[in-house]
Formats: structure tokens, C-alpha cells, sequence
């Protein structure tokens, strides 16, 4: 079998957490306890044995003066004697008392009923001990007990005498061990004394270096109050911050919708006047020839399949071009204009001229024309215009400039923003000078005035 | 290269500070020349104010790295002038939501932080790097492609609390058998203290009845309901002897409660990374967390998550990890690794230095 690797044994232990929680609402309610609290002690630890109620008379009788009576209680009593009670037994065993009528009134006290201990050979020993209180019968029972255990009582004395002497002899070996070991504690203590100085000194250090601590602890508290001054300062700054978030959210919101409706405007604005324009330039009769004559001009200096960009012109003049093989862009920011423009063979950037022409990377064209140049004047300087046109057209790139009446001139003049008048010989200069060759004049039949360069060779 | 950090606050011990402040330090060892910009800076660290960003960042190849975590109009007004290349780092906005009758100002505050993702993801920056997938899906479904995003976790102080040592008083004193829950983080409404409680005395009440729960974490004064409610949780589930708050703790004191804790526990409901859970991978304290937001994503297999804040379940997963030694070692382990590959300072530097090759 495969061993279970870790992915599986997280799995089994997580579904077994699942089962053991379903099951955990039918454990018993724990009584709280607060988490400090150690658990109580057992109670085996003050030698009071609760179960047991069987005991011989010897494991009672073994121990001695305090020793017994104390084990009297905890065996017959299960308790320990108060004070009171412990003084009595033992005033008992002085006058003379045995130890079974020391268990005997224990055991047989209305306490000791109640709990009910057995001792094994306790009731005829106790019966004796009582039997001798007994005035009279008891002096003369107690005679004859002691007579007739006269033999065992000298037994018990030569035996005691013996323990005597081995008592003294043990005790004569302890105050031996107990001077050697007062020896011992006096060489210790010399040995302390000395310790004793040299800690004295390490304290005195110490409560140097205690002083530092305290000098070092105050500083640090300074430094500490000056940090929670700063946090307060920062929890108040960023109070502010979310309140100032919060107003300029709103704020902005309001320049979007203020915004929006100046754009709305513009746009109605700007395709009324297309409208009106694109009519306008619908009723002129002399535009298609015109631009006819002026495609024929173009495109002798335009290779075939060349890449045009056409400017400030209708759509017309964009149809003319494709319909002649040119791979043609135009540019119209009016949003109305441009969508007369739409054509399947004319991509339109939807910006301005300035914009279209930046996009383009250098020597990258065969051709630019515009036909309405006042008009495109308007958005950008011509002296400008001549500069970017240089830098599109290949070496030798074709050039035109006309003055037209097209529908992006038709639209400024209706919007107010004006057009441009401008001297077709001054731009015809302005391009010799910019360093474009070839640069002739040829205005329509119908007068309308046009520029045709080349761009340099290199 | 030219590298402007913008940050809105810069603090030092928040996340976002200490990941604009780290990623400076990373980025100025590989050599680039880095400036930290900020509205408001409670740091040592030199900071210039965000007016001075343009002629610091005036050329094309030069890189804005802006941190955003909160609706800050004038950053967005940066963004949309510079002609530099441009980064922003998310770290989350919490949605209003989870504000939603606790505090007005929260909810607008995070409302307007919410819409300006949409107005972030127009802008067409160069880089959106989120500081967890979950993050990043934010801006992918405000329309950025997923190839101008990246994941980056955030740089953060794990090893300088592994090198801290942790304060031995508070060690001694919760090192018993008592089984000890810890939980970290601020206390807001969507962090789940009050399903936390909850759990906690199902613990009390059914597993450990002498247990306790560490909570370190600060309390916003402008989340008084919230802070109420909590009270009113601890008083009506009777564990106010049994929870301990633990505020404006150092690294010290932090280190020893993770050290301490038998497992670290975070129900909260939406986490844009959760540091808490990194620190105690670092430290190997076993996480028990719930899978929302990036939580899952963060542990990477190294946690028990579960799907739903269920009391019960939450209770006997620390059963569980009290008593079985195999599932501690393997969290343990998995955490190690965790930490190890994808947000220790090397590792972090590595998959920044990946980010930023495609700007060379």
C-alpha cells in the first residue's frame, strides 16, 4: 500500500475535523474556569485515604506520640485533628493511656461510627483498656493482667534495654556526624562571607548600572511620548485625507457631468454645421472637375499603389484617390464629418491633423494632400505643417496644397473659430525655403488656387 | 533606471509603508536611483511631496510606481500627466459593504476608493501588479488584460521579526496548558472578530473551558458601533475573563504571542493579502483562517481553511491541531516552505527584479 502523502492525510484530517464538529454540540457544557487557575490538587496528596475503611490494628499502633494520633484521625476520621483534638490525645497517652483506648475513642465516637472504619483486633484491646477504668474490678482485673504478663513485661525490659543501648550508641555516632558536619557548615560559612563581600560589590555595580538603565528608560519614555504625538498627528492627517477624498470624488463627479454636457453641446453644434457645409459643397458644380483635374496633376508625381495621406478634404476627394490605386488615410476630428468620410477602401483616424500627422514615423509616406490648407492652418501652424510634411514624405514625396472651399473651411466658419487666410505664393515660398523642389502653381478653371512639391531627394 | 515610489500616507509600521519603503531599499540595490514620494510621511525616511514627481520622473524610460489603496484623487491626476512609464501597486480597497451601518465615513471613503478602480484600469498604465491574484482580478474585470498585470506579495518585516527576540514575560506567562488562540489585525467589521468570539466560546464552552484568546490589534475611534459591538459580544457569550486585548504591541511582544499560541486564527471576510497569516507561517504557528478573499492564495496549503465561519468547526480544528502532532509538523513545514519561495526578502527581490525586466 501506497504510503499517504501529505496532501491526502491534510485532506482525511480536515474531513475528520468535520465529523468530530458536527459531534461537538453533544458534549456536556465545561464549567468555565478562568484560564490562570490550576487544577486542584488530588486528594491522595494530604495522605488522607477517602476509599479505604479497612485497616489491622499494627499499621496504626507502629507510629509514636504525634505521629500516631495524627494517623488516628486520618485513618478513623478521614480527616486531619484540629489542634484542641491532638492535644487531648496526647494528654491521654501521658497519663498512661494505651494506644487502643486512644483508637478505641476515636473509632467509637459518634464521628467514627458514622464513617465506620474497620480495625482489625481493636475491639478486645479497647474492651480491655475500659474494663480497667472500672473502679475497684478494674484495679484488681489490672493486677492480675500485669502478674500474668509479668514474664513478657521483663522480656519487654531487657529488650528496651538493649534498644537503649543501641539507641546511645546511634546517637553517640550522630553527634560525631552532626559536629563533623558543623565543621563543614562553619568552612561554608567562611565561604559565604566572602561570596557575601564580593556580591555586595557586584551590587553596588549594579546599582550603577541601574542608575544608567533608569537615565537610558527615561530618555527612551520621552522619545516614545514624541512617537505617539506623531501617530495621533498621522491618524488625525489621515482623518482628513479620506474626508478630502471623499469631497474630491464628489467634485470630480460634478466636472464629469459639467463635462459631458459641454461635450453634448459641442457635438450638436458641430454636426449641424457639417450637415450644412456637406450641402453646400453638394451644390458646387465645378468640384468635380476640379478635383479631377487636380487628381490627374497628383498622381503624375504619385507611384502607383503609393500610400497617400489626405487632409482637409471631403469624401469625394478621398473615393477619387482610392478609386486611383492609392492606399489612402485620412484624418477628421469632427465626429460628423468623419462619418460622411466612412469608406471601405479609407481608413479615417478620428483626429485632428496635427495628431494624424504625429503618428506617422518619418520618410514613410509617397504623398500627403490637402485641399482645404486654410482650414487645416487653423489647428496648426502652416510653418509647422510643412515641417511634419517634410519629415513623413519619402525622398521625392509628392506635395499638394489647395485653397478649397472644402466642408472642414464650410464648418470653421460656421462654428465661429474662423479660417486662416493665407497667400498660396507665400506658402509656395515657404516650401522652397523648407527645402521641397518642384514646387508649381496650378489653379482650377475655376480660379481656386494650388500648390504641387516634391520633397527633397535625401 | 529612475523609479518614483508614490504613496498617498506613508507610515512605517503598516503594510503599505513598509512594502513602499522595502521595495525602495530592494530596488536601490539593483542600482536604480529611487525617490519616495508622499502626501503625508510619519516615517524618518526622506520623502518628497508628490509636486515635485514630474521633474523627477521627466523621461519616457524613467517608472511611477504608485500605492494604491484608498481613493486618492490627485495620484490619479499624477498617472494621467506623467509621460513616464506607470506601475500601480494594489493593495485592496476594502468594499463599502462591510461598512454598512458601522461607519458613514468608512463606507464613502471605500466607495470612492472602489470607483477609482475603474478610473485606474482607463488609464491604460503599463503594469498593474496586485499584490495577490485576488487583487489583480479587481482590475481585470474593470477591463485591463491580464497581460499587463503581475503578482507580487508585499515586502514586509518577517525577518526582522524571526531575529527579534520574543518578550520572555509574556512567554512564561502563557506557557501553560492552558490552549491559547490568537488572532491579529485591526479591529474593522470586515476582519470577522465577532464570528471569531463565537467560535471561541463553542471552544470554552464544549473543549477547554480554562482556554484564552490573545486579540492584538488597534481600535479606530471612528468605528465606535463596531468597537461597542464587540464589547457587547465578549459580555453576552460571558469570555471577558478569558479574552485579552494586546495594544500597541512591539516585535517582541508580537513574537511571543505567536510562539505562545497554540494556532492562529483569522475569520475575516476580506483580506487583500493578510500579513498576520505570513508572520505566523514564519514563526510556525499553525493557521485556522476562513477562505475569503486572499487568504487562501496567501497560505498556499499551509493552513486548515475553511469554507464558512461555523463555530464548531473552527473549535475542533484547534482541537485538532492541540492534539495531533503530525498536522502541526506538516502546517509547520508547509509554512516554512511557503514563506521561504514566495515572501522572504530574497525571494520578493527575485520576482520584482522578474516584474521590472520587461521595463529594461
Amino acid at each position: 500500500m501506497n504510503p499517504e502523502s501529505d496532501e491526502e492525510f491534510l485532506e482525511r484530517a480536515k474531513a475528520e475535523i468535520r465529523s468530530e464538529a458536527a459531534r461537538l454540540e453533544d458534549r456536556p457544557l465545561l464549567e468555565r474556569r478562568a484560564p490562570s487557575q490550576q487544577p486542584t490538587h488530588s486528594s491522595a496528596s494530604d495522605g488522607i485515604e477517602h476509599n479505604r475503611l479497612d485497616y489491622g490494628i499494627g499499621e496504626l499502633t507502629d507510629l509514636h506520640h504525634r505521629a500516631f494520633a495524627e494517623q488516628a484521625f486520618r485513618a478513623l476520621l478521614k480527616r486531619r485533628p484540629e489542634q484542641r483534638e491532638l492535644d487531648a490525645q496526647l494528654a491521654l497517652l501521658a497519663r498512661g493511656a494505651t494506644k487502643a483506648e486512644v483508637l478505641g475513642n476515636l473509632r467509637y465516637s459518634a464521628e467514627g461510627k458514622r464513617i465506620g472504619t474497620r480495625v482489625g483486633g481493636l475491639l478486645p484491646r479497647y474492651a480491655t483498656a475500659k474494663l480497667r477504668r472500672i473502679p475497684v474490678i478494674g484495679y484488681v482485673f489490672d493486677w492480675a493482667l500485669t502478674l500474668a504478663g509479668l514474664p513478657l513485661v521483663v522480656r519487654h525490659q531487657r529488650a528496651t534495654e538493649a534498644l537503649f543501648a543501641a539507641g546511645d550508641a546511634a546517637a553517640a555516632d550522630a553527634d560525631r556526624a552532626l559536629s563533623a558536619r558543623i565543621d563543614t557548615l562553619d568552612a561554608t560559612s567562611a565561604a559565604l562571607r566572602t561570596w557575601l563581600g564580593q556580591l555586595q560589590s557586584s551590587a553596588e555595580a549594579l546599582g550603577v548600572a541601574q542608575n544608567a538603565l533608569r537615565v537610558r528608560t527615561e530618555t527612551l519614555e520621552s522619545a516614545t511620548e514624541t512617537h505617539r504625538g506623531r501617530l495621533d498627528e498621522l491618524d488625525f492627517l489621515r482623518q482628513r485625507l479620506y474626508a478630502l477624498n471623499h469631497w474630491m470624488h464628489h467634485l470630480n463627479l460634478a466636472f464629469a457631468e459639467i463635462e459631458n454636457v459641454a461635450a453634448q453641446s459641442d457635438a450638436r453644434r458641430d454636426a449641424a454645421a457639417a450637415n450644412v457645409a456637406l450641402a453646400s459643397v453638394g451644390r458646387d458644380a465645378t468640384r468635380a472637375a476640379r478635383n479631377e483635374a487636380w487628381a490627374n496633376q497628383f498622381f503624375e508625381r504619385v507611384p502607383d499603389g503609393g500610400s497617400v495621406l489626405a487632409l482637409a478634404c471631403a469624401s469625394d476627394w478621398l473615393a477619387l484617390l482610392a478609386a486611383r490605386g492609392a492606399r489612402v488615410t485620412g484624418a477628421q476630428a469632427n465626429a460628423a464629418l468623419a462619418e460622411s468620410s466612412r469608406n471601405a477602401d479609407v481608413v479615417i483616424e478620428p483626429v485632428s491633423e496635427r495628431e494624424a500627422l504625429r503618428r506617422i514615423a518619418d520618410a514613410s509616406l509617397d504623398a500627403v494632400s490637402v485641399l482645404a490648407f486654410s482650414a487645416l492652418a487653423r489647428g496648426m501652424p502652416a510653418i509647422d505643417f510643412i515641417g511634419e510634411a517634410r519629415r513623413v514624405l519619402r525622398p521625392r514625396g509628392a506635395l499638394m496644397i489647395a485653397f478649397a472651399r472644402e466642408p472642414e473651411a464650410l464648418v470653421d466658419a460656421l462654428t465661429s473659430h474662423g479660417a486662416a487666410a493665407l497667400d498660396p505664393d507665400l506658402i509656395a515660398s515657404a516650401l522652397a525655403a523648407a527645402g521641397f523642389t518642384d514646387v508649381t502653381r496650378a489653379d482650377a478653371d475655376d480660379g481656386t488656387p494650388a500648390l504641387f512639391a516634391r520633397n527633397a531627394a535625401s | 533606471m529612475k523609479i518614483a515610489m508614490l504613496v498617498p500616507a506613508l507610515g512605517e509600521r503598516d503594510a503599505i509603508g513598509t512594502d513602499a519603503l522595502e521595495m525602495s531599499a530592494a530596488l536601490g540595490r539593483m542600482g536604480h536611483d529611487v525617490r519616495l514620494f508622499a502626501a503625508v510621511n510619519t516615517t524618518g525616511m526622506a520623502a518628497a511631496s508628490p509636486d515635485a514627481i514630474d521633474a523627477f520622473v521627466e523621461r519616457n524610460d524613467d517608472v511611477l510606481i504608485y500605492h494604491f489603496a484608498f481613493g486618492w484623487p490627485p495620484g490619479v491626476e499624477i498617472l494621467k500627466r506623467v509621460r513616464c512609464r506607470r506601475v500601480v501597486r494594489y493593495h485592496n480597497v476594502t468594499p463599502p459593504e462591510f461598512f454598512g451601518g458601522w461607519s458613514e465615513e468608512y463606507e464613502n471613503a471605500c466607495r470612492a476608493g472602489r470607483e477609482e478602480i475603474a478610473v485606474l484600469a482607463a488609464l491604460g498604465c503599463e503594469l498593474y501588479l496586485g499584490a495577490s491574484p485576488f487583487n489583480v482580478d479587481d482590475f481585470i474585470e474593470a477591463g485591463v488584460s491580464r497581460e499587463r498585470t503581475a503578482v507580487l506579495a508585499p515586502f514586509n518585516r518577517l525577518s526582522r521579526l524571526i531575529e527579534t527576540p520574543a518578550n520572555l514575560d509574556l512567554l512564561n506567562e502563557l506557557s501553560d496548558e492552558t490552549t491559547t488562540w490568537l488572532t491579529v489585525g485591526r479591529l474593522a467589521p470586515n476582519k470577522g472578530h465577532l464570528d471569531l468570539f463565537d467560535a471561541f466560546a463553542t471552544y470554552l464552552d464544549r473543549c477547554d473551558a480554562r482556554a484564552r484568546l490573545l486579540v492584538i490589534g488597534s481600535e479606530d475611534a471612528r468605528l465606535s458601533r463596531y468597537n461597542e459591538a464587540i464589547r457587547e459580544k465578549i459580555r453576552s457569550r460571558r469570555i471577558d475573563a478569558h479574552v485579552r486585548f494586546l495594544r500597541g504591541v512591539d516585535d517582541s511582544v508580537l513574537k511571543a504571542a505567536y510562539l505562545a499560541a497554540d494556532a492562529l486564527v483569522s475569520l475575516s471576510r476580506h483580506e487583500g493579502f493578510c500579513v498576520p497569516l505570513a508572520e505566523a507561517m514564519a514563526l510556525g504557528t499553525p493557521v485556522v483562517a476562513l477562505d475569503r478573499g486572499a487568504q487562501a492564495w496567501t497560505l498556499g496549503g499551509a493552513g486548515l481553511l475553511w469554507s464558512e465561519p461555523d463555530p464548531s468547526l473552527t473549535a475542533a480544528a484547534v482541537e485538532r491541531l492541540r492534539a495531533d502532532g503530525k498536522l502541526r509538523s506538516v502546517l509547520r513545514d508547509r509554512g516554512f516552505a511557503r514563506v521561504a519561495t514566495t515572501f522572504a526578502p530574497d525571494a520578493l527581490e527575485a520576482q520584482l527584479a522578474t516584474v521590472l525586466g520587461a521595463f529594461r
